[in-house]
């Protein structure tokens, strides 16, 4: 199992290599002095100056390589010219406002996705299992800014349920950052108000971006639940009388999550990309929100930086669930 | 073939999604001609600003006093020409990408793959956002950036379907008589594999509708005054929740041409490829 992690980690780095030199290839890509690019168009001379000594642009392209790969070895993303602080620092900042939606967000697709799935599978071909399909097509079709929207305009602006953006309400204290997730944080410190405060904040994004990857959830569920069922050991354990549920769950549900499973990684990423949008608009905190700002200021520094986090950190949720994928189905061990 | 069209007549949800695209097609092509204010593609009338809906303006104006109407069907013709730009030269890049890796194989065909994998490796509306905005805004560069993003799923689909077809007597039987590989490549193999390429771009024209979306909302995408659903409903929210009908009836738009694109690619897909027929 060991040999299989250190294997898989092993290949995402050439991904990892070729993701850094495609954002090198991009900055050189662009017409004009990579400097002036990189450091914005509202940059002064000197900001521009110190960026082309940064990263050598003078030098070599080859040269100019190495040292982008150094600088990002050493955990630097540059600066961003807008605030004056170093990319990685804001970055890292933001991340856990980011990474607890994305969490919720999937946690709500999960819980909700795969029971869905199990009872439309269950139920084949009743008005639950149609009632479902329509409501999965539909979920894949709606674009998640128009749906944050929406939401908004009928939960926030019309029936005043639910906050309409931020992490916390005005005047009420952020908790002592541990994991920087407010929720759980806030339930360390033992400070109900605020986990609830952070919590209503947590459900409209959450909501919207858990949309598409639940739809697509519970249709992988009920197809590979209805593929499991009709296999012959299926069939043979029912004749044996077993009961329902512990066929459901101990052998159906174990050979029929695989599939879902794996998609979980590939989810994971689509949540993070539209968090970019969502973000936004309800004016959470995270990397999203920092990728729309450093755009409507040209901070190319910034907006690249963001690439390279996200491309990285799916990168690792592919090889974080390729190991669970391996510790449900030992036969993968043997393949790779 | 006759069989394969009965079994799509069938297919209630694929009927509807072909439905829907020959009314988005048609709307595209004829909206100019359609619409009740053509001119308020670009026009103004600051005066008859922010109307709810009513009979001479069915999904109102927006504060520049434009006929909503008129521009959420313009704007289907803007989507359109984007996303089927975006899909040819996905294609035109990720086909023969995918052709000459699957065949080939070797350490041309390992690279290939490999540049593939490092494109999906980042969420796609991130890679987007991030080349929209290198490139500049304006349709050229959101069309580029789209495309750039979009090639590697046709890659490595033509790919996978290679490599199995690359299998067939019929290749080993050209092989032996000594075809040039290109011929056997474009002439034989692709014809073979065209209708998995036309389902991924039925599919592919959804999702990159919605992808441009994004990119119109985030305003690096098609740039005023030209009508396009994302920007609409983007400049919408300085005029919530009063004038609801600005954001409404654009992401309805988008939500009935993606839906119609995605279920007629379900279906194409049921007919041509088995394999992945939705279990019923």
């Amino acid at each position: 199992m060991l040999l299989f992690l250190t294997r898989r980690v092993l290949l995402g780095i050439p991904t990892l290599f070729g993701l850094v030199l495609l954002i090198f290839l991009l900055i050189h890509a662009v017409p004009g002095d990579p400097a002036v690019v990189l450091a914005g168009d509202q940059a002064t001379p000197r900001q521009v100056a110190a960026i082309r000594a940064q990263y050598g642009f003078d030098k070599p392209l080859m040269d100019q390589f190495a040292i982008y790969v150094s600088q990002l070895a050493h955990g630097s993303l540059g600066v961003s010219y807008l605030t004056q602080r170093p990319v990685a620092r804001e970055l890292a900042d933001r991340l856990p406002a980011t990474l607890e939606l994305a969490f919720f967000a999937m946690t709500l697709a999960v819980g909700i996705g795969i029971p869905a799935g199990l009872l439309a599978a269950q139920r084949h071909n009743s008005w639950i299992d149609h009632t479902l399909r329509v409501l999965g097509i539909g979920g894949l079709a709606i674009a998640s800014f128009w749906l944050a929207i929406m939401l908004q305009f009928i939960f926030s602006m019309n029936l005043n349920l639910l906050p309409v953006h931020g992490r916390l309400s005005l005047g009420m204290q952020a908790p002592r950052r541990l994991t920087g997730f407010f929720t759980v944080d806030a339930l360390l410190e033992g400070r109900w108000s605020v986990f609830t405060d952070a919590l209503r904040h947590l459900i409209l994004p959450g909501v919207t971006l858990s949309i598409a990857p639940l739809a697509t959830i519970m249709r992988f569920t009920r197809a590979s639940v209805l593929a499991v069922l009709r296999r012959d050991f299926v069939l043979y354990e029912r004749a044996m009388g077993y009961p329902r549920a512990i066929l459901m769950t101990k052998y159906i549900l174990r050979n029929a999550l695989v599939t879902p499973i794996t998609q979980i990684g590939l989810l994971l990423g689509a949540i993070l990309g539209s968090a970019v949008v969502i973000e936004d608009i309800f004016d959470w905190p995270g990397l999203g929100s920092y990728a729309v700002q450093s755009i409507a200021t040209d901070d190319y520094q910034a907006t690249l930086g963001v690439v390279l986090v996200v491309g990285f950190l799916y990168i690792l949720i592919n090889i974080v669930v390729d190991f669970v994928h391996a510790l449900i189905d030992r036969r993968l061990v043997e393949q790779l | 073939m006759t069989s394969r069209l009965r079994l799509f007549a069938r297919d209630k949800a694929a009927l509807a999604g072909a439905g829907l695209v020959g009314i988005i097609a048609f709307l595209a092509l004829a909206g100019p001609h359609l619409v009740p204010y053509p001119q308020d593609a670009t026009a103004t009338h600051i005066l008859d600003g922010l109307d709810p809906p009513s009979v001479a303006h069915f999904f109102g104006t927006d504060d520049f006093g434009r006929d909503l109407f008129s521009r959420v069907v313009l704007g289907a013709g803007t989507a359109l020409e984007l996303a089927l730009g975006v899909a040819g030269i996905a294609m035109a890049i990720g086909v023969p990408l995918g052709l000459w890796a699957g065949y080939f194989g070797g350490w041309l065909g390992n690279a290939i793959m490999r540049v593939t994998d490092v494109f999906l490796a980042v969420p796609s509306l991130v890679l987007a956002i991030a080349l929209a905005q290198l490139l500049r805004a304006g349709v050229g560069s959101a069309i580029l950036a789209l495309s750039l993003t979009y090639w590697p799923h046709f890659s490595r689909n033509v790919y996978a379907e290679t490599r199995s077809a690359r299998t067939a007597t019929f290749v080993d039987a050209m092989e032996g008589m000594g075809v040039a590989p290109n011929r056997i490549l474009f002439l034989h193999i692709l014809p073979n594999i065209a209708s998995s390429i036309i389902v991924r771009a039925t599919i592919g024209i959804g999702y990159i509708i919605m992808l441009a979306a994004v990119l119109g909302f985030l305003g690096i995408g098609v740039p005023a005054p030209q009508p396009d659903w994302g920007a609409t409903i983007a400049h919408s929210r300085e005029h919530l929740p009063d004038d609801w009908w600005l954001a409404f009836f654009p992401g309805l738009a988008i939500f009935l041409s993606v839906l119609g694109f995605n279920l007629l690619g379900d279906g194409l897909r049921d007919i041509i490829d088995p394999r992945f027929r939705r279990s019923r």
